[in-house]
C-alpha cells in the first residue's frame, strides 16, 4: 500500500517535471503569429491607396470639380487596391496563427466593396466621404495597433 | 430628432469587447475606447445625414454596413492584442519557472 502511494506520487512528480520541462525548453509560447514585415507593410500601402482616393473626392468636391468624381474616372484605383488586398489575403492565409489578421483583411475588402458601391451611387457632399474618412481610420489604425502588437517589443 | 445615442452605442460596444477578452481589457483600453467612441459618433452622423436627406436610404446602408465591419476589425485587434497579453503572461510565468530549475539544479537545465 505504501509503496503504492510513494510510486504514485514519484510518477506525479516525475511527469510534473517533465511538462515544466517540455515547456519551458521549447522556447516561448506563441498564441498567435509572428510579426510579418509583408503583411505590415501592405497594411500601410493600403491605408495610404485609401487615403488618397478620399482626398481626392474631397478635393474635387471642394474645387468644385464634381464631374471628376465619376466612378469611372476611379474605377482603376478600386481595381488596384482590390488587387493589393487579394494579394494579402492570401499571404495571411499562408501564414500560421494569421486567422485573426485574415478576418481583419476580409473585413476591410467588404469595407472597400461598399466603398465601391456608394461611389457609384455618386459623391455629391463632403459629409459622406467625411464619416467614411473617419471610418477607415479607425479600421486602419486597429490593424496597425494589432501588426505593432505581433512585433512582442518589450 | 435622432433615436440614436453615441453615449448608448459606446458603452454597448465596450460591453461586447469586454465578454470577448475578460480580464485583459484594462490592456487595450485605449485603443478600444478610442475606437468605439468613433464609430458611434459616425453611426449617430448617419443617422443625421439620412434624417436631413443629405444620403438616400441605399447609401446610409452602405455606411452602416461598413461601421459594422470596422467594429469587426475593432473587437479582432482587442481580442489578438488580449491574446498577446495572456501570451506574455503565459511566457513570463515559464520564464521563472525556468530560473527557479536552473537556480535548483545549479546548471542550465532548461
Amino acid at each position: 500500500m505504501l509503496l503504492n502511494l510513494k510510486s504514485e506520487v514519484k510518477l506525479k512528480y516525475t511527469l510534473l517535471l517533465s511538462i515544466i520541462f517540455l515547456l519551458t525548453s521549447c522556447g516561448e509560447i506563441r498564441l498567435i503569429g509572428a510579426y510579418d514585415q509583408t503583411v505590415d507593410q501592405s497594411i500601410h500601402k493600403l491605408s495610404r491607396d485609401v487615403s488618397i482616393l478620399l482626398i481626392e473626392l474631397k478635393k474635387n468636391i471642394t474645387d468644385q470639380k464634381l464631374d471628376e468624381n465619376a466612378y469611372s474616372n476611379f474605377r482603376p484605383k478600386y481595381i488596384d487596391i482590390q488587387g493589393e488586398i487579394e494579394t494579402l489575403k492570401i499571404r495571411c492565409g499562408a501564414l500560421e496563427k494569421y486567422g485573426k489578421v485574415r478576418q481583419q483583411v476580409l473585413s476591410l475588402e467588404l469595407n472597400i466593396l461598399n466603398l465601391e458601391a456608394f461611389h457609384k451611387t455618386g459623391f455629391q457632399s463632403i459629409e459622406p466621404i467625411n464619416n467614411i474618412q473617419k471610418n477607415f481610420e479607425v479600421a486602419f489604425t486597429n490593424m496597425i495597433a494589432l501588426q505593432n502588437g505581433l512585433k512582442r517589443e518589450k | 430628432m435622432g433615436s440614436l445615442n453615441s453615449s448608448n452605442l459606446l458603452n454597448q460596444m465596450i460591453g461586447a469587447a469586454k465578454v470577448v477578452i475578460n480580464d485583459k481589457w484594462p490592456e487595450v483600453r485605449d485603443l478600444g475606447t478610442s475606437s468605439f467612441k468613433s464609430l458611434a459618433e459616425g453611426l449617430v452622423d448617419i443617422e443625421r445625414m439620412k434624417s436631413e436627406n443629405k444620403v438616400t436610404d441605399e447609401q446610409a446602408k452602405l455606411l452602416i454596413d461598413m461601421h459594422k465591419n470596422t467594429l469587426r476589425i475593432v473587437l479582432l485587434s482587442v481580442e489578438g492584442l488580449g491574446i498577446l497579453a495572456v501570451e506574455g503572461a503565459i511566457n513570463a510565468a515559464l520564464n521563472v519557472i525556468r530560473d527557479v530549475v536552473n537556480t535548483a539544479t545549479g546548471i542550465n537545465l532548461l
